[in-house]
């Protein structure tokens, strides 16, 4: 039994030293706001999307959260003060990690109670065998659980206030995307990424003729069509936008997300085929993050159309 | 081996007491939120401070142009306004994410009163917990959120959650998205 707790506790020594060492080694010291920023932006779950952080999703409100972590890193608040303040709003859901409180505890505290309770039952009723053999693995899952319980509350740390001014604000990827587009004038690709940035920096006059460009390129492909009609309904031409997406839909039938904005633009006028499209949407796609709110919205119990069905 | 069935049982015990507790602490952690702040200048470039209403019952609506349910609601809203005004119930928008052309036409459509804070960015909403639209929150005269609507309102929400709150008589509804 002696050897055992030896070999356990040289094994712990040996963890948390390796566990030091990628620390120290993963450790730039004192980051930027900007990169506070994203780690923060990246803790965060887009209300309007599938399991996707708003670092990551190109939905308008995940934009409009990132400027809200980035204002708030600027403020000088800290990673979990910001993360509080987004939970206070939209759940504890919008955090991808489970919060250190009420039963988001459980989650963290459970894998180490679990070994524990392991642990006492072996000791409780396992032969010496089971013991010897069971005690140094468990020692080792313990010490693991527990050193990586420790380090992830890292990414609460206050952002150094000397490095706030630092970084700070998007790099402008316009001109860099603008030069791409004029030396390789047929690559759909990157119209596609310019007139992303555009929106991004709010010119949705200049997008839309982005977005129609690409179109131009690929004219079949029904995803690039329905983000054409999707800038232009937020520059103000739903007509265009409707029909962008009825020849779209003449392409390609099935194509959930051109159904969804075209059942949410007809709406007001032709309320019979809003929602012959948006069953249709609803049939196609039932995992859509919208499919809920549009089947509620079609059984009249919900007038409110998904955030993300119109920009 | 009766030893290690009792341990077995204090361990079950134990989890659900932890369960429990932890129960408490989330519920213990509820209440009403207090309105976070709203201020800036409106479709007429006038500056719009939810502070300057303080005591008053002010609902806040989410809105924009391009959101059709938003078009349905704003007379409705505007004949609350109209018909509970003199007891205190303001209406304030916030336009979110929308060009500010096409939302000032809208109001002249729709002839409505009640200013908006413009939104561009979409910030303001996020200050305000909106995932989609229209939304509406209702503040009471102690500054919290009383109420809160996902999707257009009508004339039985106004009457069954706004006017008991405007003639005193407390009221509670968070409802789910």
């Amino acid at each position: 039994m002696r050897r055992v707790l030896a070999w356990s506790v040289a094994v712990a020594i040996g963890i948390f030293a390796i566990l030091g060492l990628w620390s120290a080694a993963t450790d730039s010291g004192p980051v930027s706001a900007e990169d506070t920023a994203r780690e923060v932006s990246q803790s965060l779950r887009c209300p309007t999307c599938a399991g996707e952080s708003i670092a990551d999703s190109s939905a308008l409100l995940s934009d409009a959260m990132r400027r809200t972590v980035e204002q708030q890193v600027r403020q000088g608040r800290s990673a979990h003060e910001i993360q509080a303040w987004f939970a206070e709003r939209y759940g504890d859901e919008v955090l991808l990690a489970p919060p250190h409180t009420g039963y988001g505890w459980l989650l963290w505290a459970a894998p180490v109670a679990l070994v524990g309770a392991a642990v006492v039952v072996l000791l409780v009723r396992g032969g010496p065998a089971n013991r010897r053999r069971w005690t140094g693995l468990l020692a080792l899952a313990a010490t693991t659980l527990v050193g990586v319980w420790l380090l992830v509350p890292r990414a609460g740390a206050p952002v150094p206030q000397g490095m706030q001014q630092e970084g700070a604000g998007p790099v402008d990827t316009l001109p860099i995307l603008r030069d791409a587009v004029d030396h390789a004038p047929g690559n759909a690709g990157l119209r596609l990424a310019f007139a992303g940035a555009l929106e991004e920096a709010g010119k949705d006059a200049e997008a839309v003729k982005a977005y129609a460009a690409a179109t131009r390129l690929r004219p079949l492909d029904p995803d690039t069509r329905y983000r054409h009609a999707f800038a232009l309904v937020r520059s103000g031409e739903p007509r265009a936008a409707r029909e962008v997406l009825e020849e779209s839909l003449r392409v390609r039938q099935d194509h959930a997300p051109s159904l969804l904005l075209l059942g949410a633009l007809v709406h007001g006028e032709d309320p019979d085929r809003a929602s012959a499209l948006l069953q249709q949407f609803v049939q196609l796609a039932p995992e859509h993050p919208a499919a809920d709110q549009v089947t509620a919205f079609l059984e009249g119990g919900l007038g409110q159309m998904p955030a993300e069905v119109l920009p | 081996m009766r030893r290690g069935k009792a341990s077995v049982r204090t361990m079950a015990a134990t989890a659900i007491g932890v369960l429990v507790l932890a129960g408490c602490q989330h519920g213990a952690d509820d209440g009403p939120r207090v309105a976070p702040p709203l201020s800036g200048l409106d479709l007429q470039g006038n500056p719009q401070d939810i502070a300057e209403l303080a005591g008053e019952v002010v609902v806040v609506n989410a809105w924009a142009s391009w959101c059709g349910p938003c078009r349905d609601e704003m007379p409705v809203l505007e004949a609350a306004q109209d018909a509970h005004g003199d007891d205190g119930l303001h209406v304030l928008g916030i336009n979110t994410r929308d060009r500010t052309d096409a939302a000032q036409d809208l109001v002249a459509e729709t002839g409505v009163s009640f200013p908006s804070v413009v939104d561009t960015e979409g910030t303001l909403a996020v200050e305000w917990g909106i995932s989609g639209m229209p939304q509406t929150f209702v503040v009471d005269r102690d500054g919290t959120i009383a109420a809160h609507r996902f999707g257009a309102v009508d004339q039985d929400w106004i009457d069954s959650v706004i006017v008991p709150l405007v003639h005193g008589t407390s009221v509670s509804e968070e409802e789910e998205p």
